[in-house]
């Protein structure tokens, strides 16, 4: 997928839609606070409304040019939308919204077989019900259906997390990938979470007040972003249960191990652990009440905002922990240093 | 002897069940449509509302109408006049139905410049005296009126027919009709419409799949409010399409004409009496269809 954008879009008041940019790949990211613009940006390039002036072009076919006059209407551009909250057609059943787009796709389009999508998204059970009987999570897996039923050119998720709950996010993106990546559909991600954006894409362009003001890997962005961000880096943590001891779950974690009391019995699981719960120690501690001590090798060290960020290598696994800039100089941080990373148990927050 | 009784005794007491019978009948509360095929118990009692529903089955019509003929003094006019009225109403719903719904969905999703114009030009007649309204129509569509030119010639005759009758309930009762469409769309999320447009549908098909549909309950409360609007429909009708008995009188003009003739009372208030019937039974199918369809979404 290449996508092109160069327009402008005013809304008669301070905010104005400006951009300029060229991406390609299959899995993109858009990221933004609140009333950056990105879910403008989404209606343009669907065609549900139209800029000032510009022109934009997905793999070099024309959607709009002002200049042309070209504006192909929405059901002319094959690019379908998951909304924040599924918007599925309460009138109709689970079936119906979901074959709505396939029954509409032209025959030479319809490439995707509903059996098959059904069966990735385990819908089968809920096929014959009516829409208001769904769950949150349902919902959105029916909604990424629907929309990928049509083999669209290119899928557009409008912060389709948004409106779940945690414990569901991570169920979800698996479905979001899996689908896309089976049936070859590649997407525009639209989130305000960066740890979404990294679950999610590969790339990413950031958007402030109505322009892209960078285009990075997530990872990248992520680090750069870290000393502003109110939550830090957030590390994501893919561990195995291994048993229960003393009231705290024990899990592995490539080779080390874990003491984490938010655990449960499930055998698999993912953990997030923000940055700024890590202390580093450049000896040994002695007599400390965190149940996590870690033996870890300093990557490399990043400057963000008015912190530094440390990459952490222990055992195959990385960390990212984050100190202010007083601290990295009197511990004299630097790369291939042995540290030790102390992490409480109440730390880790549960993913998924 | 009033009505009320007298409909109770036969409803009741026909089929040969006496007052004294009720000592073996046994309370119910099965739903109708089970007691249908409920049998009757080995014990030798009934179910009460199994009797009750026997005996509505057997009543003696004769003696049903007899009742009516004495409580309700309807002559053939008056039937004429119930017909007629029905008969309008229907017509000038069904008139309308399309066009409210044109208009309500041109209001609710399309913008244009004088919206607001257009607006108080519908709902003129919600304030104006259907009087007047009469009159504007008469001025249009008289003789030598201003569509006159445009009439004429194709032989089309309005003024002073039933049609006449349609066209003034259909003006007055439209500003009804089109606020419950209109309240109806305004709770359509606009995101389903765009959803619907990204999966490959056009305006029309979006229309037609999206919009109706999830308006079915506007449509119903509207209709239901302009059919019931249309029966009552009075001041325009008597300007524009007469008092004709038979011909265009409807129930409010006979109503009219009987209150303004000695000893008319009785005969009024029958017509009144079915008057309120019909609209009971509007009002009844109203919340049945819109509970039917509250159940359904």
């Amino acid at each position: 997928m290449e996508l092109r954008m160069e327009l402008r879009k005013s809304f008669g008041g301070p905010f104005n839609l400006e951009t300029d940019f060229s991406v390609s790949g299959e899995q993109v990211g858009i990221f933004g606070v609140s009333g950056s613009g990105k879910s403008t940006l989404v209606s343009l390039i669907a065609g549900l409304s139209a800029p000032d002036a510009g022109e934009i072009y997905l793999d070099g076919d024309c959607f709009y040019s002002s200049r042309k006059g070209i504006h192909l209407p929405p059901q002319k551009r094959r690019v379908s939308i998951v909304f924040q909250d599924a918007c599925l057609f309460p009138h109709l059943s689970v079936e119906a919204n979901l074959l709505y787009g396939y029954k509409r796709c032209a025959p030479q389009h319809r490439k995707i077989d509903p059996a098959a999508l059904i069966s990735v998204l385990k819908l089968d059970e809920l096929l014959g019900r009516g829409v208001n009987k769904l769950s949150g999570g349902e919902k959105q897996r029916v909604a990424l259906g629907r929309a990928i039923l049509t083999n669209p050119r290119l899928l557009l998720m409008d912060e389709p997390l948004s409106a779940l709950d945690d414990s569901l996010k991570l169920q979800i993106i698996h479905y979001l990938k899996r689908a896309s990546e089976k049936f070859g559909i590649p997407y525009l991600f639209i989130s305000h979470s960066l740890l979404e954006i990294r679950l999610m894409t590969d790339q990413v362009l950031a958007m402030a007040g109505g322009r892209v003001v960078g285009q990075t890997t997530p990872e990248q962005l992520a680090r750069e972003r870290m000393g502003q961000s109110q939550v830090g880096y957030i590390n994501v943590l893919q561990v195995e249960k291994l048993r229960k001891m003393g009231g705290l779950y024990v899990y592995r974690w490539g080779m080390e191990e874990l003491f984490v009391s938010a655990g449960d019995d499930q055998g698999m699981a993912v953990f997030e652990l923000s940055s700024r719960d890590i202390i580093l120690f450049t000896k040994h501690p002695e007599a400390i009440s965190a149940r996590n001590l870690l033996k870890c090798t300093v990557v490399d060290t990043f400057p963000s905002g008015n912190k530094v960020g440390v990459e952490l290598k222990c055992g195959h696994e990385t960390l990212i922990a984050e100190v202010v800039v007083q601290a990295a100089d009197d511990l004299a941080i630097q790369a291939r240093n042995e540290v030790y990373a102390v992490i409480k148990a109440s730390s880790f927050r549960r993913l998924g | 002897m009033s009505l009320l009784p007298q409909l109770l005794s036969i409803l009741c007491l026909k089929s040969g069940a006496d007052a004294g019978s009720f000592s073996n009948i046994a309370p119910c509360h099965l739903p109708l449509d089970k007691l249908r095929r409920t049998k009757p118990r080995s014990d030798g009692q009934f179910h009460l509302c199994r009797m009750v529903e026997w005996n509505l089955l057997t009543v003696n019509i004769q003696q049903l109408k007899g009742v009516l003929d004495n409580m309700l003094i309807l002559t053939g006019a008056d039937y004429d006049a119930i017909r007629l009225s029905i008969k309008v109403a229907s017509a000038a719903t069904l008139l309308s139905l399309p066009f409210g719904f044109a208009y309500a969905y041109v209001m609710t999703f399309v913008r244009f410049r004088g919206k607001v114009l257009l607006e108080v030009l519908v709902n003129l007649p919600l304030t104006l005296p259907p009087v007047v309204m009469g009159y504007l129509l008469l001025l249009a569509l008289g003789k030598n009126g201003w569509l006159a030119p445009l009439l004429e010639p194709l032989g089309v005759r309005i003024i002073f027919t039933w049609k006449a009758a349609v066209l003034a309930s259909a003006v007055v009762g439209f500003p009804l009709l089109v606020r419950s469409i209109r309240l109806g769309m305004d709770t359509i999320d606009g995101r389903l419409i765009q959803a619907s447009r990204t999966l490959g549908a056009g305006r029309p098909d979006t229309l037609f799949t999206i919009i109706l549909p999830l308006s079915r309950g506007g449509i119903v409360a509207g209709s239901s409010l302009m059919f019931a609007r249309s029966l009552g429909e009075f001041g325009a009708t008597i300007i524009v399409a007469g008092n004709m008995p038979g011909v265009t009188q409807t129930i409010p003009l006979a109503i009219y004409d009987y209150t303004s003739s000695p000893g008319g009372d009785r005969a009024a208030l029958s017509l009144c009496a079915v008057a309120i019937a019909i609209s009971v039974l509007v009002l009844l199918v109203h919340e049945m269809l819109t509970r039917k369809l509250a159940r359904r979404d």
